[in-house]
């Protein structure tokens, strides 16, 4: 048996097919869980049951796992794999640890790190002016509450298929809809039917992949050559998700109004409109009458409006022209919206009226009244009911010729201003709401007025529209045509209809769903799907183990790497669906189990590659784990969850290559870009080399699992890139003690071990080279030193 | 399946293996030594793609339309779709500049390119390009990566790829761009996509610090950096002590040595005091119009001496008539870029020439579509996009000199005779690097994806010497 694992098992990472050629329709991943009983294996390396399963497949094979990993190394490990930062030190047994970990509310934004790679996150469009997908940050926040949270996994998805088609939807599962509205956008596509079809067929490929571990995208065009799907199987699938309003890929014009923040503002106003009812009971409303009798529009004093061109200087502006009769003056037809303007009117009276009052509509942002040259009124008035009434003491109008004077601003051209003597509308309560309280104050004496004035002031609070939560989310148009085949995937060339149905090798039980998003997502979610726990619990393993029980974790189907534990992973799907599709509580599992907590170390010739789990993986840092553990280890680091994204300052060579240099990347202000590096903006046509170097994916595809390559160009951005030499120097500052100290503490926090005698011994030699032979200045030896400690290995990798 | 599971070649290791383990691969390769072996025998070992960025006209550069002469300002019917929409009929702009026949094969060639003239004998052109989209987004990304989309992986890329070409002295993808910024996309335009970042294009400028963060931002001098490697290699190497094996930490180790060497290699691949004014003229770098393009020309020759597989230069940049994207006034925007780029372009072909190079270089040249033959306004001699038939040329690298293929309508307007597709340009270039582009795939997402697509493409035989 020995000679021939070793011959296998690099054969099954070149060849997958290997695992198919011998299978029909009863391939096992498109058959339902099996029922995977635990291996009895007495040893004490089984501290659960994946050690068990871990363990005899080791037995068979011969193999003997490694010896626990030392308390340092697991401690980062752990600290790393669930929250992508250095490990703090704490006293915590291990189960705590991970208890504590897994609580940390930086394991959602490590989580949504993964997430995000899966589903292809990106924060623009794309193409020619790569612009925006306004607010699809809360989609990236939406994703790590639902990782902090411990959102069950079947809702999950659910939420992000058809969270605005769920009976109880809310602001998060319409938030979640995002996910829909990822992909790249061709805002002047050549041929639009194919960009749209392409854009749905974009969503149904990375759902299958990202979901169902299973690549649809070969389907599109013919049958699968090796998996069972067929092209009917792929334009089934994308009926479902056909009637996506196309128009939303452009902008957020989704805006989330909760319920119950309606329904309490409904009530604030009812308790309002009563207390004001109320307090009107208190008074002899028939003193009002004189303002509120009469027709529904104001009777006007016959006036005729002159704008002047020049606002005079305040106050009494009008008394020069007092006597003028307005020659030369342009006739009021438009003004000038949001300037300062003067306005100018003359009317005769041929009695002093009781009341004077001025109606106005729009919307004022200044208003300064004279009458025959004296001011008598100067302050912004809230529109009411789109109406505002302003009473004018009487005391400054004459019999004969009157002047009246506006100094005013409006946000309309074509403003209604009119005097009135005799008011106005049959008011009801809330309308008395909006008459003016200096008016109120003069009819029912200071007091009342003082007392109604508060209400008046809520009232207008409460009639302004609620700010709501805009979002990047989808919704549905009303009708689409029957789903068709595209031929060669080409929309213009339409061939038969096919049924709304699921594909048929997933569809266990033959459903006849309805066309809507949500059946679709029920189906996704049921546990009795063939795929989808075993999907999750295989991509868990992947974040815990270094590589899935399926390497290919987004392609379980023929193509793939076939699985190199079977009844480990069922038994793993089995947990997650019986335990609430619990994702911390798989998590949990694997990280108390030992196979977790093996060393590093060694090699075996029977499984080089490790997939039958006698060592952990060695594996480097991701590029978000580098740029967030150099910037806590620099103390430069703001943690705070969510917001709109961050940029950070981008080399100015790498602007000059985008065709825009100059606005393509606005730095954020200050050290407002400190955050971990899953805030930084996703623009699809820029990126920062410190991420792109290291291996962040494009995000145009699903990306299930990132390369790790190693290339001169990473070593070069790493010593002498500004930002590293930045954080080099805020890490050297943070040090304190004696050189010797310094260095101690640095390695310490890099490495997260003490340093060695030996260590130290070079490290010195170093300062003392930098300092004696190339003349580095005291000052300037820490932050060299630092740079030294960022670079090593030792900090980069995780064994 | 049978292509498939026979390989156990090396480029078929990294395509199969997803994720985790990638980087044993690559670590692999580098203590491997980087030659692969190729299906064919490679005629080109490099490739140079010089970019008209923007579209230049191909009625008013090498695609001779004599009938044209005289039907100036004539509203003819003729179906064209370009930025602005589809339209059938349109007002003729005749071509804007006088054609000379060239060289023994008598090639008619415009005034803008009276160097290049001189070098016909060497070029294939190709008259009957068409490519997907009129829109540049698009168009830029299906030139550079044969999808419309971003995210597949650019020509640079697969190229490297196909040659198992990782990054030592110098990069094996190298991009210069234009001085007034990049083309639209960025680097989407040479991105590696779904394959490793390793095979993604790097950024070279003629002047200055060429490569991003080759010299220490601090200004730190080259033997206190070496200094600091030298503890940084013995510190990783104790480290590696204890981890005997791991590929990937001895990989990391190597790559500041190569890093190190590179901060030589680079600077001295873009020093051209070594050159002389004869050879400087040659390629413009005496005329302050043609210093900047002629520079980029020799800096790719200078790359092409010293292995590097694959060279994209710009020519244009950022928006409008910063690039070849003649909307408006077609003779200042045609003059002001051939202008820049045709001695330098003629000297690059005649300097690799002389120096016995063309053989085993592969030149191309176009833009990401062509311009229409009427005026995109009501007035004015601007020209709208045409991705319906276009030119492009190639030299070199075991092509055929002198040799026209496939035809556009009298008018230019679309390709009439043997239209060919960008997907059979790519075919070209990896059949000329040695590699048959039908084979030559990635395995992505439950396909084996390839350049040319699943459809496939044949290189252009015509032009194959």
């Amino acid at each position: 048996m020995k000679p021939r694992t070793s011959i296998l098992l690099p054969l099954l990472l070149l060849s997958p097919a290997l695992f198919a050629q011998k299978s029909d329709d009863n391939y096992w991943a498109y058959q339902p869980l099996q029922k995977s009983s635990v291996p009895a294996v007495k040893d004490p390396f089984v501290r659960n049951p994946i050690d068990s399963f871990i363990l005899a497949g080791l037995s068979k094979n011969g193999i003997k796992p490694n010896e626990r990993a030392d308390r340092v190394r697991l401690r980062r490990r752990l600290s790393y794999d669930l929250t992508g930062l250095p490990p703090e030190t704490n006293e915590f047994s291990w189960e705590e640890l991970v208890d504590h970990t897994l609580d940390s509310p930086r394991f959602g934004e490590k989580m949504a790190s993964h997430w995000l790679d899966l589903v292809r996150y990106a924060e623009t469009n794309g193409f020619e002016r790569d612009s925006a997908k306004p607010d699809i940050w809360r989609y990236r926040d939406y994703v790590i509450k639902s990782f902090n949270e411990n959102k069950r996994y079947d809702r999950f998805i659910l939420e992000q298929l058809a969270g605005d088609q769920l009976p109880n939807k809310t602001l998060d599962s319409c938030v979640a809809t995002g996910f829909m509205t990822l992909m790249q956008r061709d805002d002047e596509p050549a041929d639009r039917p194919q960009a749209h079809a392409d854009r749905i067929s974009d969503i149904v490929d990375v759902a299958s992949e990202a979901f169902m571990g299973t690549t649809m995208g070969c389907a599109k065009c013919h049958d699968h050559k090796v998996d069972p799907v067929s092209q009917a199987d792929y334009f089934s699938m994308m009926s479902f998700f056909d009637g996506i309003r196309q128009d939303l890929f452009k902008s957020a014009n989704h805006t989330w109004n909760d319920p119950e923040v309606i329904r309490k503002h409904e009530e604030e106003k009812q308790v309002n409109l009563g207390q004001i009812e109320d307090l009107w009971k208190k008074v002899d409303r028939k003193l009002l009458e004189p303002f509120l009798k009469g027709s529904k529009n104001p009777r006007d004093v016959t006036t005729s409006w002159v704008f002047l061109p020049e606002v005079p200087k305040a106050p009494g502006w009008s008394l020069p022209s007092f006597d003028a009769d307005g020659a030369g003056f342009k006739k009021l037809n438009k003004v000038p919206r949001n300037k300062m303007v003067t306005l100018r009117s003359e009317f005769g009276l041929q009695e002093i009226p009781k009341q004077f009052l001025i109606y106005l509509k729009g919307d004022l942002q200044h208003l300064q009244i004279f009458i025959n040259g004296a001011p008598v009124h100067e302050g912004v008035i809230e529109k009411v009911h789109g109406e505002i009434f302003v009473p004018l003491p009487i005391e400054e109008l004459t019999t004969g010729k009157n002047v009246i004077g506006f100094i005013t601003k409006f946000n309309r051209n074509r403003p209604e201003i009119r005097i009135t003597h005799e008011p106005v509308h049959d008011l009801n309560a809330d309308q008395f709401a909006s008459i003016h309280s200096g008016m109120i104050a003069r009819v029912f004496g200071d007091d009342f007025g003082s007392r109604m004035k508060p209400l008046q002031q809520k009232r207008r609070d409460l009639e302004r529209p609620i700010q709501g939560v805009r979002y990047h989310g989808v919704h549905e148009e009303g009708q689409v045509a029957a789903p068709r085949i595209h031929t060669r995937g080409s929309v213009h060339a339409q061939g038969d209809e096919v049924p709304v149905a699921f594909p048929a090798i997933l569809d266990f039980a033959k459903l006849k769903p309805k066309r809507n998003r949500l059946e679709f997502a029920k189906w996704i979610t049921s546990p009795n799907h063939p795929t989808t726990a075993r999907v999750w619990a295989n991509r868990l393993w992947q974040y815990c183990f270094g590589a899935g029980l399926v390497q290919s974790s987004n392609e379980f189907g023929k193509l793939g790497t076939g699985v190199s534990n079977q009844k480990l992973l069922d038994w793993l799907a089995g947990e997650l669906v019986k335990s609430g599709w619990d994702t911390k509580h798989l998590l949990r599992l694997m990280l108390n189990s030992s196979t977790y907590q093996l060393s590093s170390k060694g090699m075996n010739d029977e499984d080089p590659t490790n997939r039958l789990h006698w060592k952990y993986s060695s594996r480097r840092l991701t590029a978000e784990e580098i740029w967030d553990s150099y910037h806590v280890l620099a103390k430069q680091m703001e943690f705070e969850i969510g917001g709109p994204p961050v940029r950070p300052k981008m080399p100015d060579a790498v602007l000059q290559t985008s065709s825009q240099p100059r606005n393509v990347w606005r730095p954020s202000p200050g050290d407002s870009a400190n955050r971990r590096a899953v805030y930084i903006h996703v623009k699809r046509s820029i990126k920062l080399p410190l991420l792109t170097n290291f291996d962040s994916p494009e995000r145009d595809f699903s990306c299930p699992s990132r390369f790790a390559t190693t290339v001169p160009t990473q070593a070069l951005t790493m010593l002498n890139s500004e930002r590293m030499n930045e954080l080099s120097d805020k890490f050297a500052a943070r040090l304190s003690g004696s050189l010797e100290e310094k260095i101690r503490e640095a390695f310490q926090l890099g490495t997260s071990r003490e340093i060695t005698d030996g260590e130290l011994e070079e490290i010195k030699g170093l300062a003392t080279d930098l300092k004696d032979k190339h003349g580095v200045s005291d000052e300037q030896i820490m932050p060299r030193i630092c740079l030294l400690i960022l670079n090593l290995n030792e900090t980069l990798y995780l064994d | 399946m049978k292509d498939f599971c026979g390989q156990t070649n090396r480029r078929e290791f990294i395509s199969t293996v997803g994720g985790g383990f990638t980087s044993l691969a690559l670590a692999g390769m580098t203590a491997q030594g980087k030659k692969k072996e190729t299906d064919f025998a490679p005629k080109a070992k490099s490739v140079i793609f010089l970019f008209m960025y923007g579209g230049p006209s191909h009625i008013d550069t090498f695609d001779y339309k004599p009938g044209m002469k005289g039907m100036d300002g004539k509203t003819v019917k003729v179906k064209t779709f370009g930025r602005g929409g589809k339209k059938n009929e349109g007002r003729i702009v005749e071509p804007k500049w006088n054609f000379k026949q060239y060289g023994q094969c008598g090639k008619w060639v415009s005034d803008l390119f009276p160097n290049l003239g001189e070098c016909v004998d060497d070029m294939a052109f190709l008259h009957s390009l068409t490519a997907e989209s009129p829109i540049h987004g698009s168009a830029m990304l299906k030139m550079n990566s044969g999808s419309l989309i971003s995210g597949k992986p650019s020509l640079g890329s697969w190229v490297n790829y196909g040659l198992g070409n990782i990054n030592e002295n110098l990069p094996g993808y190298v991009v210069m761009l234009d001085k007034t910024g990049g083309p639209i996309s960025g680097a989407k335009n040479w991105s590696s996509g779904y394959m490793p970042a390793n095979y993604q294009g790097t950024v070279l400028r003629s002047k200055g610090d060429p490569i991003l963060d080759l010299k220490n931002s601090r200004g730190m001098e080259r033997e206190q950096q070496y200094r600091i490697i030298e503890s940084l290699n013995q510190l990783n190497a104790g480290h590696l002590s204890q981890r005997h094996g791991n590929t990937n930490l001895q990989a990391r180790i190597d790559s500041y040595e190569l890093a190190f060497k590179m901060q030589s290699t680079a600077p001295e691949a873009i020093d051209f005091d070594q050159e002389s004014d004869a050879t400087k003229s040659l390629y413009g770098i005496d005329q302050s119009r043609t210093e900047d393009f002629g520079k980029k020309c020799l800096l790719a020759r200078r790359l092409v001496e010293r292995g590097t597989p694959f060279i994209q230069i710009y020519s244009g940049g950022a928006h409008n008539d910063d690039n070849w994207d003649a909307h408006g006034n077609l003779e200042n925007n045609h003059n002001k870029h051939a202008g820049n780029t045709d001695k330098p372009i003629a000297g690059l072909l005649k300097d690799l020439k002389q120096r016995g190079l063309l053989d085993e270089t592969l030149v191309v040249w176009g833009g990401e579509f062509g311009r229409q033959p009427t005026a995109e306004y009501a007035k004015g001699t601007g020209r709208d996009h045409n991705s319906a038939g276009f030119t492009m040329w190639m030299a070199g690298g075991g092509i055929k000199g002198g040799v026209s293929v496939g035809q556009t309508d009298e008018l230019g307007s679309a390709a009439v005779e043997k239209p060919l597709e960008v997907k059979n340009v790519h075919a070209t270039v990896l059949r000329q690097l040695g590699f048959d582009p039908n084979q030559l795939h990635f395995h992505h997402a439950g396909l084996n994806e390839k350049l040319v697509g699943v459809e496939g493409a044949d290189p252009i035989a015509e032009i194959i010497a």
